[in-house]
């Protein structure tokens, strides 16, 4: 399903009213705090790594996104988001959300190093 | 050129020492390609350059060039031609060496400064005291002294901390004739806590809105007003820019705000600021975050439809702001009405403090406004379009329009594509009044962004002018002439100011009431034809304004 104008809003205008931003956002940090410390990059060098991400990952990502029409209008439900916050308040299922995200961050740095950064 | 006797003269005033006509030197000075409105990378080389260190050196210094026929030109910390000289005749007369923050005086808050003091300088000693000061958004490594004095003065912070001709309390100026005026209390002999009498104040003529960029004398000591800081005395940060990491105190709020379309975020962005909220407040395109801290990215993103479309359409309508408190009471106050604002308004507030690294690598971005300046990674080169400081919906009328004009150039390929949305926007005094400047980014080794510079600047001048606005670059020139005609004839005014302070035309009048023609031809025939007409229209005659 193609992306509706405003539905990116709505669902962040969800996550907010469930507080699941604000639970994000710390979430977040620690995952870029453990990929910091892993690869011993600093912000500086991450925010560097993202301005050198090639052009078929952003195109990757944006063909992502102009397809998850119906996934991000199930996320913009209040009754989905409210779930996620409970969840949320779980303190392994925080730790595991800021594990995975850690992760990914690791494996695309690396990525990003065997591919050579910009071209 | 300059003579060998004017020259001798400059060397006893200051010492050998301190007086240049070397032209590799003097080149130093003549490579400002920002804000130079030829577009050449160069402006007009000085004839000399001379580096006085005392109030009484810059006196001798303005005498020596009046008796010689000679101008001076001031320089404090510099930023792009606004500080190089107009004319072929002119002295550059160099403040680096006063550079002493001469008192701090924390019970009465303001700072007694010379000209070469920083903004970084000034925060990091008024921290110490628990103040803090007013930072343009040139950046920290601009002086308050000439902001305050001589040129214009917004920035992020200017919710809290005002525009600098306002923080301007007393001065002590060098006239171009040599004589020193002391400004304010100072006058009287009675320190420096007020910039307006007793007697007739003379901040008006001092700088008008904009300054008279030395047009006027040399400034040099001034008093800047300073603010309450409730942070620690030392923000302990390492690393520079986008490496930077502070330490974010436990009262401190780095804010993001998104709300659904305009008309929600305005009301919102009015009530955020009458509450008093924000001590750093600006809304600046997604699109433009995106461009200074990934301008590689950035022009991939550009052909990215729904990722452009995410950041130009749905995250559109936002803000970004620091909170400050002196209590964890007061600062659940301010959040406890953040989030009913945003609950009225059906906004979206991310707290960015959650995010540590996030918000230690933007707090002294944003408190310091070193990120500003970033904006010149993209292309090398940027230049802005400003109407008149006004109310904020005026502002984002300003902004949509420069928006449209903005991608209009991007298509023809004449300016580069930072998805068009790239206004610097802040609010004055909890939003009093508010500001709004168009940014645009260009590759000065690119020819058609070269020649597009100047029909932009003309295309944003019609639309300030036709929305009854000054632009705001009306230190040029060749706009003066033109503009002047339809707004009382303003410049005349100044030519009399100059006259009473100035007989012996010792100041670089260039940017302050000089008026030269304006070639037209290069502009669009469209666009020209709406200039005429509103000269033709809007242009004061002897009987006063148009009917």
């Amino acid at each position: 399903m193609a992306l509706k104008p405003g539905l990116v809003f709505e669902v962040m205008a969800s996550a907010y009213r469930h507080d699941v931003l604000d639970k994000g956002m710390s979430i977040m940090g620690d995952a870029i705090d453990g990929a910091m410390l892993d690869t011993g990059l600093k912000i500086g060098d991450l925010v560097n790594k993202m301005d050198e991400a090639q052009e078929r990952t952003v195109m990757k990502l944006n063909n992502l996104l102009a397809r998850s029409g119906l996934l991000l209008q199930l996320a913009a439900s209040d009754r989905l988001m409210a779930a996620v916050s409970r969840l949320l308040d779980v303190k392994v299922v925080r730790k595991t959300a800021a594990t995975v995200m850690h992760r990914m961050l690791v494996k695309a740095v690396a990525a990003g190093a065997v591919e050579g950064g910009r071209p | 050129m300059i003579s060998d006797d004017a020259y001798k003269e400059l060397e006893e005033a200051v010492g050998a020492e301190n007086v240049s006509r070397e032209p590799a030197v003097l080149d130093c000075y003549s490579w400002q390609p920002f804000a130079n409105d030829n577009p050449e990378r160069w402006v007009i080389r000085p004839v000399a350059v001379v580096l006085p260190s005392t109030t009484e050196e810059v006196q001798a210094v303005v005498k020596a060039l009046g008796r010689h026929g000679l101008k001076f030109k001031a320089f404090s910390t510099g930023w792009g031609a606004y500080s190089s000289p107009t004319s072929e005749d002119v002295v550059q007369v160099d403040l680096r060496r006063m550079d002493r923050i001469i008192e701090i005086d924390d019970k009465n808050m303001y700072a007694v400064l010379e000209p070469y003091v920083c903004g970084a300088q000034l925060q990091a000693e008024a921290m110490k005291v628990g103040l803090n000061t007013h930072i343009i958004g040139a950046g920290p490594s601009c002086s308050p002294l000439a902001s305050a004095t001589s040129a214009w003065g917004v920035g992020w912070d200017c919710v809290y901390m005002s525009y600098s001709g306002r923080n301007l309390l007393g001065a002590e100026w060098v006239l171009p004739d040599g004589e020193v005026l002391r400004l304010g209390t100072l006058g009287s002999g009675i320190g420096w806590f007020c910039g307006d009498g007793p007697g007739p104040s003379l901040r008006g003529i001092v700088r008008g809105s904009t300054g008279a960029l030395s047009g006027l004398g040399i400034f040099t000591k001034a008093a800047i007003k300073l603010f309450n800081w409730p942070g620690p005395p030392r923000v302990e940060t390492e690393g520079l820019l986008l490496d930077a990491q502070s330490e974010v105190p436990e009262n401190l709020r780095f804010c993001m705000c998104f709300w659904p379309d305009r008309k929600r975020q305005d009301e919102a962005i009015y009530k955020i600021n009458e509450s008093e909220l924000c001590y750093i407040f600006t809304r600046t395109g997604l699109g433009s975050t995106v461009s200074i801290a990934t301008p590689h990215l950035m022009k991939k993103l550009t052909g990215a439809g729904a990722l452009k479309s995410m950041l130009t359409k749905d995250l559109k309508w936002g803000c970004t702001f620091i909170m400050v408190a002196d209590s964890a009471g007061e600062m659940a106050y301010k959040e406890g009405v953040l989030k009913e604002i945003a609950k009225q308004y059906g906004g979206v507030v991310i707290n960015l403090t959650s995010a540590k690294p996030i918000a230690s690598m933007f707090m002294m971005n944003f408190l310091r406004s070193t990120a500003v300046p970033v904006v010149f990674r993209m292309g090398g080169q940027m230049f802005t379009a400003l109407d008149r400081n006004e109310t904020w919906d005026t502002q984002m009328d300003w902004a949509d329009m420069g928006e449209g004009i903005k991608q209009r150039w991007i298509d023809k390929g004449g300016i580069l594509d930072d998805m068009a949305d790239n206004p610097y926007m802040t609010t004055y005094e909890d939003n009093c009044w508010a500001h709004c400047e168009e940014i645009f980014q260009y590759d000065p080794r690119n020819p058609d962004h070269l020649a597009s510079l100047e029909p932009i600047f003309v295309e944003f001048s019609v639309e300030a002018i036709e929305r009854c606005m000054e632009p705001l670059s009306s230190t040029d020139a060749r706009l003066r002439k033109i503009i002047s005609p339809m707004m009382g004839d303003y410049t005349s005014w100044q030519k009399k100011i100059s006259a009473a302070v100035d007989g012996g035309k010792t100041a670089d009048t260039g940017m302050y009431c000089d008026e030269v023609d304006f070639d037209l031809s290069k502009i669009d025939p469209p666009i020209r034809q709406r200039f005429e007409k509103l000269i033709a229209e809007r242009t004061w005659t002897e009987e006063g304004p148009p009917e």
